[in-house]
């Protein structure tokens, strides 16, 4: 676990999410697996929409992601999720790409995190 | 207190059902606002509900206003949004949201505004109550006020058809009270003078002259 706590608190904010849940480390461990379940469908409704220029499609995705991303403590994929689901209102796709890419290394990041803790959890 | 949470994030959703659990609610679960509307109409025990802004099939505003349409019914709600925006803070109270909850979540601030919507829901509930019981008693009370017009000499009363009846009569269509005829003392004698009582003679002191049930 302490690498986990060495974790930029941007990416993972491990105190901060304990201390909303009352410090009950079982139901931390159960939204991040819940997370890690979720993630892949709700990516992949984000680059789906952003591929068919769905504007509609990626404002409800990227929210659903960013809310996710929020309930668990992640300011960065939180705050990648709302550029994109602006971007989805706006229907301007101009600066999708970059915003896509930039999300996807922090999914990255975060997945790896959250690996880990529910990994630590079940060992 | 039982507590709907119509949320399609299921992160969110167990985070709400686990806080709710944890302070001592009783939780019923909807994916989206259709689901919403279904579990609620099904179940008469919901006093609050948490619903989410943005739901498929209809979102929480919707639900909100569905809800609202059951006469007979007043839950609490609590809408649960990202749009912070004042004009959504407008459209989702308008639409008949008692409260708004800003996502994400915390734990403190859902507990306190709970906490003053379990107040409400109880105040509504007790007020109710109190109606019952008043329009019960209600219906046991006729009316009996205004003037009465009473002839000074055979103390006949004048109803509202204009036809004079009998004092007793007139109190007893329009109030809960019977009567019971007696003798008091003063009449006894003058009526029945002692030397005049046989044993036919109606007994001193008999019963009330009126009396309520």
């Amino acid at each position: 676990m302490s690498d986990i706590r060495a974790v930029d608190a941007e990416l993972f904010d491990l105190e901060g999410s304990l201390a909303q849940l009352e410090g009950d480390r079982d139901l931390l461990v159960e939204i991040a697996g819940l997370f890690l379940e979720d993630a892949p469908a709700l990516w992949e409704g984000v680059t789906r929409s952003v591929a068919g220029g769905d504007p509609e499609g990626l404002r409800r995705a990227a929210h659903t992601l960013k809310g996710a991303a929020a309930n668990l403590g992640s300011s960065a994929v939180a705050r990648g999720a709302l550029v994109l689901e602006r971007i989805g209102r706006d229907r301007d796709f101009g600066p999708a790409a970059d915003a896509v890419r930039r999300l996807r290394a922090d999914l990255d990041r975060l997945e790896a995190v959250l690996e880990s803790l529910v990994g630590g959890a079940a060992a | 207190m039982k507590v709907l949470v119509a949320e399609d994030d299921r992160i969110a959703r167990r985070l709400l059902v686990r806080h709710l659990e944890r302070w001592g609610y009783e939780v019923v679960q909807a994916e989206h606002g259709r689901e919403a509307c279904d579990v609620f109409e099904a179940d008469d025990e919901i006093g609050i509900a948490i619903l989410d802004w943005m739901m498929p099939e209809l979102d929480g505003v919707d639900v909100c206003r569905k809800l609202r349409a059951a006469e007979d019914r007043r839950p609490y709600i609590l809408l649960c949004t990202a749009r912070t925006e004042v004009s959504d803070i407008v459209t989702g109270l308008n639409a008949g949201a008692d409260d708004y909850l800003a996502k994400p979540i915390r734990a403190a601030e859902l507990e306190a505004r709970l906490r003053v919507g379990a107040r409400t829901v109880g105040l509504e509930h007790e007020l109710k109550q109190r109606i019952g019981q008043l329009s019960a008693a209600l219906e046991h009370v006729k009316q009996l006020q205004g003037m009465l017009p009473i002839c000074m000499h055979c103390r006949r009363v004048r109803n509202s058809d204009d036809v004079w009846q009998q004092i007793e009569t007139y109190v007893e269509q329009h109030a809960d009270v019977s009567w019971s005829h007696g003798l008091c003392e003063d009449c006894l004698d003058e009526h029945y003078p002692p030397e005049q009582q046989g044993d036919a003679a109606p007994v001193k002191g008999g019963a009330a002259s009126g009396r309520s049930r």
